[in-house]
């Protein structure tokens, strides 16, 4: 691995001590974006070091910090997503479809009350679509604005506000929902 | 919240999200793991790149003179080329020189004709 010079100055260095630093001070955004993307933490932690792999075989081309970020949130996400979709037998579920299948979820709703703030939203997250599952964790766990989220997912502005606004409509649905069956119960 | 320059407001439920979706670490020894699959990688044998067989005639003497022979004809070639280029000028010129003589003696019979022509309308 060589050092190279990044556009403003900054250097990022991928020599094989510096490598494992950097792999340190990332692995956990690129561990948690895996993870939200496919939801098991087998197979999450086999795309992250598959992503840091690629990087090291990849290093010459990255410039700087920022770069670098960029480049492993957006490797990640697209190795993430192809690989749900490599193991899913089903397509991609719609939003109607959602909405049917939380209606006959309401056996997991009595304990979900009682999750702390994180379990609950990871169980809304993860019962979203992939790509929605995609723009959601990039928007609220790493605060990327959609323009940028559209750059990193190959996709148009439009789409991932579209995206955006239809899993926030899904998971306040299903929130509202499990916490119906919750008082029932 | 600031979203391309415009402020945007999060409700509540944005905001439970936000509060709710940190990254989480790796399982313990990830790094280590990695570092041990990347040493293997490196350590292990790289594939050979096999030469394509080439044929027991075409040995580094043999390449020699096929590339002078080729070299030879192209030169040999070219001077053909060049010659048969320099005879069609040649006779281009040639062609050109005798179109002028005729057109000279053309000319000079035209005004024999026409000085005879007047002699005898002078006589009449």
């Amino acid at each position: 691995m060589s050092v190279s010079l990044c556009r403003g100055g900054e250097f990022v260095d991928l020599s094989a001590g510096s490598f494992r630093e950097i792999v340190m001070q990332h692995q956990a955004m690129v561990f948690s974006l895996a993870r939200r993307v496919v939801t098991d933490p087998g197979l999450a932690e086999e795309v992250a070091q598959d992503v840091f792999m690629e990087l090291h075989r990849r290093g010459t081309e990255v410039e700087s910090g920022d770069h670098l970020k960029y480049w492993l949130r957006r490797v990640t996400m697209h190795r993430a997503i192809d690989q749900v979709r490599r193991r899913s037998a089903r397509p991609e579920l719609q939003g109607d479809e959602f909405v049917e299948e939380i209606h006959t979820d309401g056996a997991a709703s009595a304990s979900w009350q009682q999750l702390g703030l994180a379990s609950r939203v990871e169980s809304l997250v993860e019962s979203l679509p992939e790509t929605q599952r995609a723009v959601v964790t990039l928007r609220y766990q790493e605060d990327i604005d959609p323009d940028e989220i559209a750059a990193l997912l190959n996709m148009p502005v439009a789409t991932v506000k579209s995206h955006l606004q239809r899993a926030l409509q899904l998971m306040r649905r299903k929130a509202s929902v499990v916490l119906k069956e919750y008082r029932r119960d | 919240m600031i979203d391309n320059g415009v402020e945007r407001h999060e409700d509540d439920f944005e905001q439970q999200l936000r509060a709710g979706l940190r990254p989480g670490e790796p399982p313990a020894g990830f790094a280590d793991r990695l570092m041990q699959r990347l040493a293997e990688e490196e350590a292990a044998p790289q594939p050979k790149v096999i030469a394509m067989p080439k044929p027991r005639w075409w040995q580094p003497s043999a390449q020699k003179w096929a590339i002078a022979a080729t070299l030879l004809a192209v030169a040999s070639g070219g001077a053909v080329v060049e010659r048969q280029m320099e005879q069609r000028r040649a006779e281009r010129a040639a062609g050109e020189q005798a179109r002028e003589q005729v057109m000279f003696a053309l000319q000079i019979t035209s005004e024999q004709l026409q000085h005879v022509n007047q002699k005898i309308n002078g006589q009449q």
